[in-house]
């Protein structure tokens, strides 16, 4: 950036950094820490140093979209959720955490806020999962759902609760969560 | 503990941190070792060799050349014991692939030797050949933790007569390893042997310097040394070679039922063979080795993998250490027939506690099946996911303010996760990592293929046998070793009868 390296080459160079190191962890060549550490990052360098230079230049940056994510209301369990939100953010998405035990009514919020093409939701446990489908019926019943598709993982969530509960798809790993997200944008 | 042997560089060993679990308690260990004294002396030992009972006539020991029966006094084997080398070096082709036996390191070698080889293409049973052996090798080669290699099989398809020096070869042109001459069988073989070692360390007098082999003798329970289980061994002794000394107790047939009774018998035996080595070449460096089988009583069949088995492993290798011997065990070992269920937790259960009960090297019998019989690719690689988890569970749990990882602790406090803090970072190379396991979510697995660990180590092992290139011989020295198999060939087909 000091030596006026346009801010969009810089971002771009990172994207192409981090495909490579992607396609590098696919066949096995790098591990997981590696790329969540690299993402984690290009997206300080970018939220810290590339955007404020952006704003002054009154350009826009374009991302494969956006992604409200997080830990449904009654799990605290977030680890999954945080490896999701560092691969999607790597993989170019702009992710808006909400955190953990996060209530329903927050998502209706965020989605209002950000007005995001996604809605992640992560559960770890059977009793935590019943609110991955009571945010869905929040989001349809404050008529939210046109336009924003909803994604769910954890470990006791599967292909067939994301059909009864009403989501879009599921995500079984963060690496599939990258995939999937990025297919529902149509970007896969 | 000094710092790594110079071999830690070039190729993966096990670092033992852990305390030796021990089934004996030190007044077991004195009535076994007085009791096998007791048997040696009183009862004897029979033995099929002239010129083994010579030695131990020579040396004072009460022997009946008709019965081909020998008493030897509990002094000889007392100071036969002491004569034996406390740590030994098996040195191999690359001297950088060197082990050095000091009981603070754990060395993984193959099993053998079988006569089957399960098709890699057909996946079929069938007798073994030449090929197998180069491929088996081969494999040897590339993994880290197997740090040597025993004749996995003998070959079908080439003259028995010479079949040793065909195994010498196939394992030389494709592995920098050190080699354990599994079926040292006959006697006029040896020169043939000898000279190939010559071959490659560059001459007679280099041999004795760097004898890039080892040999196995298997000797008979109850109580029996075979003629082909000790003379082919004197000459090789004569050069330095090393011996492991190996009994194989079958618990209620060549052996008592009962576990203390086969600990016994098998020390005793062990301790005749050592004595005769010790003998005729003082400081022969000697291994104590223990590959004991049970008879099934229903089914007529036996197995290396019974509780009983083991316990047996456990306290020859205890009496091994008794003795300051450096420890040659089995232990990974099956009656399974497949790459299965049972072939995995029979090898798991015995490679780990042969490896906790003392074994400086074994723990390692990757990829044989059917007790010793066949040779099986893909269980290779299995089992080399066993070897390389036990290797890691005998490094024990390390204490040091880094591995507390107070700084990291307090640095991710109460939220947040460990996956990117530099601490992670610095250290998770040094995790178990494993080869064929899976781990992934039932989902990216059905994607990937929705596979058994047979089949992913199937996969993996047709990586290994494509991409793996060992670093050749010398043209000349290739050259000369086949014109030694050759001629050994073709002179010792003479007398085909080998007694």
């Amino acid at each position: 950036m000091d030596q006026n390296v346009p801010p969009l080459e810089v971002i771009n160079a990172f994207a192409s950094v981090l495909r490579e190191m992607g396609d590098k962890y696919e066949r096995g060549e790098l591990y997981i820490v590696e790329l969540i550490a690299a993402g984690e990052g290009c997206r300080k360098a970018i939220m810290d140093i590339v955007e404020p230079k952006l704003k002054l230049l009154g350009v826009e940056r374009k991302t494969l979209g956006k992604i409200v994510l997080g830990t449904v209301e009654g799990d605290i369990h977030d680890i999954g959720k945080n490896i999701v939100a560092a691969m999607l953010s790597t993989a170019g998405f702009e992710v808006v955490d909400l955190g953990r035990d996060v209530p329903i009514k927050k998502f209706v919020e965020a989605v209002k806020e950000h007005d995001p093409q996604l809605v992640g939701l992560s559960a770890l446990m059977t009793i935590s999962m019943i609110n991955q489908g009571e945010v869905i019926k929040a989001l349809e019943r404050e008529g939210l759902l046109k336009g924003v598709k909803v994604v769910i993982g954890g470990a006791p969530t599967s292909q067939q609760w994301a059909e009864k509960i009403g989501a879009d798809a599921y995500a079984p790993d963060a690496i599939e969560a990258v995939a999937v997200c990025k297919s529902l944008v149509g970007r896969g | 503990m000094q710092g790594p042997p110079v071999s830690v560089i070039y190729m993966k060993v096990g670092v033992r941190r852990l305390k030796l679990f021990r089934v004996l308690n030190g007044e077991d260990v004195n009535k076994i070792h007085e009791l096998s004294l007791s048997l040696l002396q009183n009862l004897g030992v029979k033995i099929f060799s002239k010129k083994a009972l010579d030695i131990l006539e020579g040396a004072g020991a009460d022997v009946d050349q008709h019965k081909l029966l020998a008493k030897i006094p509990e002094h000889l084997v007392e100071e036969a014991v002491r004569k034996a080398p406390r740590s030994i070096d098996l040195y191999s082709r690359n001297p950088k692939l060197d082990l050095h036996l000091d009981g603070e390191h754990i060395f993984n070698i193959t099993d053998g030797v079988a006569t089957q080889v399960i098709d890699f293409d057909s996946g079929r049973r069938r007798p073994g050949r030449k090929d197998d052996l180069c491929k088996a090798a081969q494999i040897v080669d590339f993994l880290d933790y197997i740090n040597a290699i025993f004749t996995p099989v003998t070959p079908q398809d080439t003259p028995l007569h010479s079949h040793m020096l065909h195994e010498f070869e196939a394992v030389l042109n494709n592995t920098e390893k050190h080699y354990c001459a599994g079926a040292v069988d006959d006697s006029r073989e040896i020169p043939y042997l000898l000279e190939m070692v010559a071959a490659v360390v560059g001459g007679e007098e280099e041999i004795r310097r760097r004898p890039i082999m080892s040999a196995c003798t298997c000797l008979v329970n109850p109580l029996i040394i075979p003629r082909e289980g000790i003379e082919p061994h004197l000459e090789l002794a004569k050069y330095n070679v090393p011996i492991s000394i190996v009994s194989m107790p079958i618990l209620g047939a060549t052996a008592p039922i009962t576990v203390a009774g086969s600990i016994l018998l098998g020390n005793a035996l062990i301790l005749a063979g050592l004595t005769i080595l010790e003998l005729a070449n003082p400081g022969t460096p000697v291994m104590y080795g223990s590959y004991p089988l049970s008879q099934d009583m229903k089914g007529g069949g036996h197995s290396g993998a019974t509780p009983e088995a083991l316990l047996v492993i456990a306290g020859h290798n205890q009496m091994g250490k008794f003795y300051g011997l450096p420890i040659y065990s089995g232990g990974t070992t099956t009656a399974s027939k497949l790459p299965d269920a049972q072939s995995a937790y029979e090898k798991a259960l015995g490679g780990l506690f042969s490896a906790m009960t003392g074994a400086d090297i074994g723990a390692g019998g990757i990829g044989i099946l059917e007790n010793y019989n066949t040779l099986c690719f893909e269980q290779m690689l299995i089992d080399y996911e066993i070897v390389t988890m036990v290797m890691k569970l005998l490094e024990g749990v390390e204490m040091g303010n880094e591995a507390l990882a107070l700084d990291a602790i307090l640095r991710v406090g109460c939220e947040g996760h460990y996956l990117t803090d530099r601490h992670t970072l610095s250290h998770f190379r040094e995790v178990w990592e494993p080869m064929i396991s899976d781990t992934k979510s039932y989902d990216a697995w059905l994607k990937s293929g929705g596979r058994s660990v047979a089949e992913v180590a199937r996969g993996r092992m047709e990586k290994i046998l494509k991409s793996h290139v060992p670093v050749p011989l010398d043209k000349d020295i290739r050259e000369r070793l086949s014109e030694i198999v050759r001629r050994a060939d073709k002179e010792l087909a003479r007398g085909e009868a080998v007694d």
